[in-house]
């Protein structure tokens, strides 16, 4: 069987370490370098991973290594536009992290690239292969709630910044400081930057775009970062349903560098838990749960120890398929700028404390 | 309910005597007063309690579900999540904004003290099944919730199964055997009752109660952000 010669870039991004076991293990993939984008995130894969060569570029990763025909760009939101250059100039196929980019004419330039390059871009949305969203999107298909009256979604984790301080600057988060509201101190760029899950999950179950949204940033419950941390979102789809979203970072952690035991203070480090409303009921999902329970170390308090997490395995496998039958991958770049522009629309809407109405 | 109020009103010795009249309301020394049956629900207590006493310290988020049988009239439940939302924050509502569904309407609502709370409902559930709701308070220095971590529906005091399977929730040995919504009306009926001063305040937190749940119905209307009493 041929293998797809795969390597990854950067290593800044939060996912990066969810990479390890499937490109090392998934029969499909031969992983041949990595390129790091400094001494930190060197050091840490360094200590990780054994066996897979390491540059300091991701040039000289690509000069050395003609034969890579995909790569993984696990890297800062404001470094995606470069790398998809790169690569496409190379005809190589790229897995990108969740933000291609916020700004519009960087996102119409990706889309050019890939479409005159031929390349496969697939963007990495886990929840599409949680086998609980799978189970949430047969039940909506056989009709078990009716047709939908109302999604509602958390999508709140603690905040990465501490680990992946990238995420923590608005111009490599968003790609530029923007005040999140007039006289305001915090920077768009934050918790919603992180979420966008559950603006393409809506997308997706309902069969329908965005109508209206509505948007208010909360003060913040990290005063000392520059981004916003606690936001609430409604509106409704353009079929009718109405929604309510909550990409917050509403889970406190301890400022681990590295991610780990004890990273939580709050007992759940994440949730992504929906209420569906429909016409003969509704249904309630919680994506990462039940879970198994301690209060062992370091911290000695009640954690969630999470139990039930492979969406990585589903998610290369399809990118390999994908690359292998030529076939477009459902979340590319053209399914996923409706996502990017509601949460475009989000941070427009707490600017001007109006609801956004889609065309 | 009467019963268990009139209960109370002797064994303690009430100020005043006070009898529920047939439109909600108690009567009392000739004048009717609401009832804030959630001022006097213990685990609304409690969560406000965490609040007033900083141990969560200052509040950024709240997040309000309740899903009820349907046919429920979802300005009534808005009614109920207001005053929820207010008791518990010691604060009260400035603004809001409203989108409704068939049988669901979400709403972002901004209290005085900053505290930016969503409130999803629904009317949905059939006969027999019930009430599905949280509160949880997210601030900075933590979070209260009336529900368990990694849970998604209320949990009772006791699960039988088998043939005669049933569950209960009993949390009123005084008031034992009347249902949560009853114990909470007896108990903030007897409040009113024993402790004049509270008349005036509730009838006050009720007035305003409307205000915005009006305020709410303007925001449907309009699709805007509707500053309440403006």
């Amino acid at each position: 069987m041929k293998r797809l010669k795969i390597a990854m870039m950067s290593m800044t991004h939060g996912h990066t370490r969810k990479y390890y076991d499937v490109l090392k293990n998934n029969p499909k993939l031969e992983w041949i370098a990595v390129s790091t984008a400094n001494e930190e995130v060197k050091e840490i894969f360094l200590n990780s991973v054994e066996g897979i060569p390491c540059y300091d570029s991701d040039e000289a990763m690509l000069d050395a290594h003609p034969e890579i025909e995909a790569v993984v760009l696990a890297s800062e939101n404001s470094e995606h536009l470069r790398q998809v250059r790169l690569c496409a100039e190379r005809k190589i196929n790229i897995l990108s992290m969740k933000i291609p980019t916020f700004d519009m004419d960087e996102y119409a330039e990706m889309e050019k690239l890939v479409e005159e390059s031929g390349i496969t871009f697939q963007i990495e949305l886990e929840l599409h292969y949680n086998p609980v969203v799978m189970r949430m999107k047969e039940l909506v298909k056989k009709g078990a709630v009716g047709e939908i009256d109302a999604f509602n979604a958390t999508n709140i984790t603690l905040s990465p910044v501490w680990a992946f301080p990238w995420q923590g600057v608005p111009e490599k988060s968003y790609g530029k400081r923007v005040p999140i509201k007039e006289s305001h101190e915090k920077f768009r760029g934050g918790a919603l930057c992180d979420h966008p899950h559950i603006f393409d999950l809506i997308r997706e179950v309902t069969n329908s775009e965005f109508d209206v949204i509505f948007a208010k940033v909360a003060p913040n419950m990290r005063h000392e970062i520059e981004e916003e941390d606690m936001l609430a979102v409604v509106g409704r789809m353009k079929n009718g349903t109405v929604f309510s979203l909550d990409p917050s970072w509403s889970r406190k952690e301890n400022k681990l560098k590295v991610p780990g035991p004890g990273w939580e203070i709050f007992p759940k480090r994440m949730e992504v838990n929906l209420v569906i409303h429909g016409e003969k009921g509704s249904m309630l999902v919680d994506c990462f749960g039940p879970n198994t329970y301690h209060n062992g170390a370091p911290e000695n308090k009640y954690t969630v120890q999470y139990t039930y997490f492979d969406e990585w395995v589903g998610l290369i496998d399809e990118f390999v398929e994908n690359i292998d039958k030529k076939r477009l991958p459902k979340i590319n770049l053209a399914w996923h700028k409706e996502t990017i522009k509601a949460m475009n629309a989000v941070y427009e809407s707490i600017a001007t404390g109006k609801a956004v109405k889609f065309d | 309910m009467q019963k268990g109020l009139d209960l109370l009103l002797k064994k303690y010795s009430a100020a005043d005597k006070a009898t529920f009249t047939e439109d909600g309301f108690v009567e009392i020394c000739g004048e009717k007063y609401p009832t804030l049956p959630w001022e006097s629900e213990r685990r609304f207590i409690e969560l406000r309690n965490l609040v007033l006493s900083g141990r969560i310290g200052n509040m950024c988020t709240y997040r309000i579900g309740h899903t009820a049988k349907k046919g429920t009239n979802l300005y009534g439940l808005l009614f109920r999540e207001i005053g929820i939302l207010e008791f518990t924050v010691n604060s009260t509502v400035k603004e809001i904004f409203a989108i409704a569904g068939n049988n669901t309407l979400n709403c972002i609502a901004e209290t005085e003290n900053g505290c930016v709370c969503t409130i999803e409902l629904g009317a949905t559930l059939k006969a027999g099944e019930a009430d599905v709701d949280k509160h949880e308070i997210i601030a900075d220095n933590g979070v209260a919730c009336d529900r368990a971590v990694d849970t998604q529906v209320p949990q009772s005091s006791i699960y039988v199964y088998g043939k005669n399977g049933a569950t209960y929730l009993d949390t009123d040995a005084e008031l034992y055997g009347y249902s949560e919504i009853e114990i909470n009306t007896i108990r903030n009926a007897f409040l009113l009752a024993s402790k004049p001063e509270t008349r005036e305040a509730a009838a006050d937190k009720y007035e305003h109660i409307a205000k915005v749940v009006m305020a709410a119905e303007k925001s449907l209307e309009t699709l805007e952000n509707v500053k309440v009493g403006g």
